[in-house]
C-alpha cells in the first residue's frame, strides 16, 4: 500500500466527517473542497489522468463555487439547530457504521486486483465517448438543457 | 335433468326465491306485484307438489342437496325425500298456505309492511317445507328452527307494539326450551345409529335393538321438541298470546301449519314411538292435560282469536293423543282436517274482525250475522266441523280419535267426550256472541270483505265440507254417530243459551288462566333475572374491562405506529436506509 | 497505489459517512453536500473498478455521472433558494410545517 494513497485516503476521510460535523455551513463547503481535492489525488495515483482533471474542474471548480455563490450571497452562513436529536443522531451512526461493516465485509470476501500503472490516454477516452457512447452524450446535452430550464423557472419571481 | 326429478327442488326453493326477491326489493315493488308475486310462487309449489303426488302414488322419492359436513370419519349431508307422509304435508302447506297468501293480500292491503310481511310468509313456507321434506332430522331441526324464527317474526311484525314483541319473544323462547330436546335427541339418535337419515336410522333399527330405556330417552326429548314447537302442557302459553300478530299469519302458523310439525316429527319417528309404548303413554297423557286445559280455558274468553286459539290447543291436544295411541292414520287425518276449519274459522274471524275495524272482544260484537251472511255462514260451518257434526269433516277425524281412544283406554275415551262437550260449549258461545243477539258494536255500519279475501274462505269451507270423504276408515257404527249427535245436540244448545244470558246481563270477565304464566313468571323468570343481574355485576363488569382494556391496547399500538407516519422526510430516509443495510447484511453474512 | 479493495473500501467508508450525514443535519444546504460525497463515493468506486478491469468505458460513464451530479446540484439549489424566499428558513425539519 503506498503511502501516498494512506495520506490522500485519510485526508478525504477526515475532510467529509468534517462536512457533517462543522457547525458553520462555510466551514463544511471548504471541508467539501478539501475532500474533492484527495479524490483528485487519488484519481491520479490512479492513472486516470483526464477524469482527474475533469473532476476538479466540474466539482471543486464549479459545483463547490456554486454552492458557495448561494450561502454567500443569501447569507446562510448563520448557525441555526446543527443536529436533530440525540436520538436520531445515534440511529443514524448506528445504522451508517453497520452500512459501512457491511460493504466492508462483502468487499473482503472477494479477490483483491492491483492497479494497473500505465494511464489510459485521453485519446482513447475520446475515442469511446464519440463512438460508442454517442447517443449518451448528445442526450445528455438535453440534460443540461433541461436543468437550466427548471433553474431559470424555479428562480423566477413569482409575481 | 326431467321435470320430474327436478321437481323437488323446484317446490322447495320457489318460496324462498320469492323471499329474496320481496326481500331484495322491499322498497321498490308495488303492493300489487308483491302479492302476486309471492302468491304465485307458493302456487307453483302446490302444483309441485301436486305433480308429485300423481306421479309417486305411494311410492317415494330422493334428491340429494349438498354435503355439508365432511370429516374424515363422518360426514352430514341434507337433501329431500318425498314419501306419501312428506308429499301430505306438502300439499296442506303449500295448499292452505296459498289460500292465506290470497287472503293476505286483501287483509294487509293498508299495511306498510305489505312487502315485509309477504316475504316473511315466503320465507316461511320455504322452512316449513324443508322441515317436512328433509331427509334427516338435521334437516328438520333447520326447517324447525327457521319456522320458529319466521314465527317470531310474523307474531312481532307490527313490532312497534311492545305488547307484540313481548309475544313474540315469549313465543320464541318457548320454542326453543323444545328445541333443546330435538338437540339431545339428534345427539342420542347420533350416538346410537351413527346417522341422522331417516331411511338409515329405521332400517338399522331391527338389528342395533337399542335398549328399550334408550328409547325412551329418545322419544321423551322428541316430545319435549313437540311440546315447544305443537304448544302441549305446559308449553302452551305463547299460542294465546301469538294472537298478537296479523289474523292469516295465526291462521297459516298457529293452526294449519307450525304447529303440526310436532306432529310431523312423531309420525316422522314412528317407528321409534312404536318401539317404546312408555313414550306413548307420555304423550297420550299430555296429550289429555293438553286438551282439557285448551278446552277450559276457551269457554270464558272474551276474545274471538283467543278461544280459536284455546281451540288450537286443544285440538292439538287431540292429535297428540292420537299419536300416543299409536293412530298416526287418525292423528295426520286430523290435522288435516283440523287445517282446513282452523284455518277456515280464524280467516272468517279476520273478516269479521276486519267488519267492525280491528275490534276482537265478542262482547262488542252481536247480530253480525246481518250484515256478513257470507262471513256468518261460513264461520258456522267451521263451527259445526270442529263440533263434529257428520258428515262435516270434522267429524270423521274427531271421531276417528275418540273411536282409537275407545279401542285402547275407556278413562281417555271418556275424557275426549269430555273436551268434545267442552268444544261443543265454547263454539256455540262464541257463535253466538259474534253473529246472534243484540248488535252491540260502536262502530258504523260493518261491511263484508271484497273478493280477495272471500274466494280462501269458499274454498275452505268447501274442503271443510268434502274432506271427510278423504277419511282413510269408516267410523264404525251408530254408537258413535249417535253419540256425537247427541253430544253436539245438548251441549250445543247449553252453549247458546248460556251465551244469550251471559250477553244479556253483561257478565264481568273472570280471570284468565293465566295461572300457568304467573307460575312461570314466578318460578322461572324471577330468578334467572336475579341471577343474570348477579352475572352482570361481577362478570360482565370485568369481560367489559377486559374487552375494552384489549382495544385500549390497539389503540395504542395504532398510534405508535402512526407516529411513523409522520410526514417527515428525514425519517423515511432514515427507515429506508435501516431497511436497506438490514437486507445487506442479511445477504453478506448469511 | 493501493489495491481496487482498498479503493473500494475507502468509498464505503465515504458513502456511510454521506448517509449518516444526511440523516444529521438539519441544514438543507449541508445536506446537499453530503450527497454529493455519497455521489463521489459511487464514482470512486466506478473509477477504481473501471481502471482494474482496463476498461475504458468505466471513465467515459463517470463523465456522465459527473455530468448529472452537475445539473442535480444546480436544481437542488434552486430549489432551496426559491423555498427560501417564502420561507425564510433553510432547516430541514421546519419544511415539513410548509405544508401548511
Amino acid at each position: 500500500m503506498s503511502l501516498l494513497f494512506i495520506v490522500t485516503a485519510t485526508i478525504a476521510i477526515v475532510s467529509a466527517l468534517a462536512v457533517v460535523l462543522f457547525r458553520k455551513p462555510i466551514y463544511s463547503i471548504l471541508s467539501l473542497i478539501i475532500c474533492l481535492y484527495a479524490l483528485g489525488a487519488n484519481y491520479i495515483l490512479m492513472h486516470a489522468e483526464f477524469l482527474a482533471i475533469v473532476h476538479l474542474i466540474v466539482y471543486a471548480g464549479a459545483i463547490m463555487v456554486l454552492f458557495l455563490f448561494v450561502v454567500m450571497l443569501m447569507n446562510l452562513n448563520h448557525e441555526g439547530p446543527v443536529f436533530r436529536h440525540r436520538f436520531t443522531q445515534l440511529i443514524s451512526v448506528i445504522i451508517g457504521s453497520s452500512l459501512a461493516m457491511v460493504i466492508i465485509a462483502a468487499i473482503s470476501k472477494t479477490q483483491s486486483m492491483g492497479m494497473p500503472t500505465s494511464s489510459v490516454s485521453t485519446a482513447q477516452i475520446g475515442t469511446v465517448l464519440f463512438t460508442d457512447y454517442l447517443l449518451p452524450f448528445e442526450l445528455s446535452t438535453i440534460l443540461f438543457l433541461a436543468s437550466v430550464v427548471g433553474v431559470v423557472i424555479t428562480g423566477k419571481e413569482t409575481r | 335433468m326431467t321435470l320430474f326429478k327436478c321437481m323437488p327442488y323446484v317446490i322447495l326453493f320457489l318460496p324462498l326465491i320469492g323471499f329474496l326477491v320481496l326481500f331484495i326489493g322491499r322498497s321498490f315493488l308495488s303492493k300489487r306485484l308483491a302479492g302476486i308475486l309471492a302468491s304465485s310462487t307458493i302456487l307453483g309449489a302446490f302444483f309441485g307438489t301436486g305433480l308429485m303426488a300423481a306421479r309417486l302414488h305411494d311410492g317415494m322419492v330422493s334428491a340429494p342437496l349438498f354435503q355439508w359436513i365432511q370429516l374424515s370419519h363422518f360426514s352430514i349431508s341434507l337433501g329431500l325425500f318425498l314419501d306419501p307422509l312428506a308429499i301430505l304435508m306438502a300439499l296442506m302447506i303449500t295448499g292452505v298456505g296459498f289460500l292465506v297468501h290470497l287472503y293476505s293480500i286483501g287483509y294487509m292491503s293498508n299495511d306498510d309492511g305489505f312487502v315485509r310481511y309477504f316475504g316473511y310468509l315466503n320465507l316461511f313456507i320455504f322452512f316449513m317445507l324443508l322441515l317436512v321434506m328433509s331427509d334427516t332430522y338435521l334437516g328438520t331441526f333447520l326447517g324447525w328452527e327457521g319456522v320458529g324464527l319466521c314465527s317470531y317474526l310474523l307474531i312481532g311484525f307490527w313490532y312497534k307494539n311492545h305488547q307484540y314483541v313481548y309475544a313474540a319473544t315469549k313465543a320464541f323462547i318457548m320454542n326453543r326450551v323444545g328445541d333443546v330436546g330435538f338437540i339431545l335427541a339428534m345427539g342420542l339418535l347420533f350416538i346410537t345409529f351413527g346417522t341422522l337419515k331417516y331411511t338409515e336410522i329405521f332400517s338399522s333399527l331391527s338389528f342395533l335393538q337399542p335398549s328399550p330405556l334408550l328409547l325412551f330417552v329418545m322419544c321423551s326429548f322428541l316430545i319435549l321438541a313437540v311440546a315447544g314447537k305443537s304448544a302441549q302442557f305446559p308449553l302452551y302459553t305463547w299460542l294465546p298470546d301469538a294472537m298478537a300478530g296479523p289474523t292469516p299469519v295465526s291462521a297459516l302458523i298457529h293452526a294449519a301449519t307450525m304447529v303440526t310439525a310436532g306432529v310431523y316429527l312423531v309420525s316422522r319417528s314412528s317407528m321409534l314411538f312404536s318401539l317404546s309404548p312408555e313414550a306413548g303413554d307420555v304423550l297420550v297423557v299430555i296429550g289429555v292435560v293438553t286438551a282439557i286445559i285448551g278446552a277450559v280455558t276457551a269457554t270464558y274468553q272474551y276474545d274471538l282469536k283467543k278461544i280459536l286459539a284455546y281451540s288450537t290447543v286443544s285440538q292439538l291436544g287431540f292429535m297428540v293423543v292420537a299419536l300416543g295411541l299409536g293412530s298416526y292414520t287418525a292423528a295426520l287425518f286430523h290435522m288435516l282436517m283440523h287445517a282446513f276449519f282452523k284455518a277456515l274459522l280464524f280467516l272468517g274471524a279476520g273478516n269479521v274482525i276486519h267488519s267492525v275495524d280491528g275490534e276482537q272482544d265478542i262482547r262488542k260484537m252481536g247480530a253480525l250475522r246481518k250484515y256478513l251472511p257470507v262471513t256468518s255462514t261460513y264461520m258456522m260451518i267451521g263451527s259445526l266441523a270442529i263440533m263434529g257434526l257428520p258428515p262435516l269433516s270434522g267429524f270423521f277425524s274427531k271421531e276417528g280419535i275418540v273411536e282409537a281412544a275407545m279401542i285402547h283406554s275407556k278413562p281417555i275415551f271418556g275424557l275426549l267426550l269430555f273436551v268434545s262437550a267442552l268444544t261443543t260449549f265454547y263454539m256455540s258461545r262464541m257463535i253466538y256472541f259474534v253473529f246472534f243477539g243484540q248488535p252491540r258494536y260502536l262502530t258504523r255500519h260493518p261491511h263484508e270483505a271484497g273478493i280477495t279475501m272471500q274466494i280462501p274462505l269458499a274454498i275452505l269451507a268447501i274442503l271443510t265440507i268434502v274432506g271427510g270423504m278423504l277419511s282413510p276408515n269408516h267410523p264404525s257404527g251408530i254408537g258413535l254417530i249417535a253419540t256425537t249427535l247427541g253430544i253436539i245436540v245438548v251441549f250445543g244448545a247449553i252453549g247458546l243459551a248460556w251465551a244469550r244470558s251471559e250477553s244479556q246481563h253483561h257478565s264481568e270477565s273472570t280471570r284468565v288462566v293465566s295461572g300457568l304464566d304467573a307460575a312461570y313468571s314466578r318460578w322461572v323468570i324471577a330468578p334467572y333475572l336475579f341471577l343474570s343481574r348477579v352475572v352482570f355485576s361481577k362478570v360482565d363488569r370485568q369481560l367489559n374491562r377486559s374487552v375494552v382494556g384489549a382495544a385500549r391496547l390497539g389503540e395504542w399500538m395504532g398510534s405508535s405506529v402512526t407516529r411513523v407516519q409522520s410526514g417527515s422526510m428525514g425519517l423515511y430516509l432514515l427507515l429506508m436506509l435501516a431497511a436497506i443495510v438490514m437486507v445487506m447484511i442479511k445477504i453478506v453474512v448469511l | 497505489m493501493g489495491s481496487l479493495n482498498a479503493y473500494l473500501a475507502l468509498s464505503a467508508v465515504l458513502f456511510s459517512i454521506g448517509a449518516v450525514g444526511v440523516l444529521i443535519r438539519r441544514n438543507a444546504i449541508v445536506v446537499l453536500m453530503c450527497i454529493e460525497i455519497m455521489l463521489n463515493a459511487g464514482i470512486l468506486a466506478l473509477v477504481a473498478g473501471g481502471i482494474a478491469h482496463g476498461q475504458v468505458a468505466t471513465q467515459v460513464m463517470v463523465l456522465f455521472v459527473m455530468m448529472v451530479a452537475a445539473a442535480e446540484a444546480s436544481v437542488g439549489l434552486a430549489i432551496i433558494t426559491t423555498v427560501f424566499r417564502r420561507h425564510p428558513e433553510v432547516d430541514v425539519d421546519s419544511y415539513s410545517t410548509i405544508k401548511w
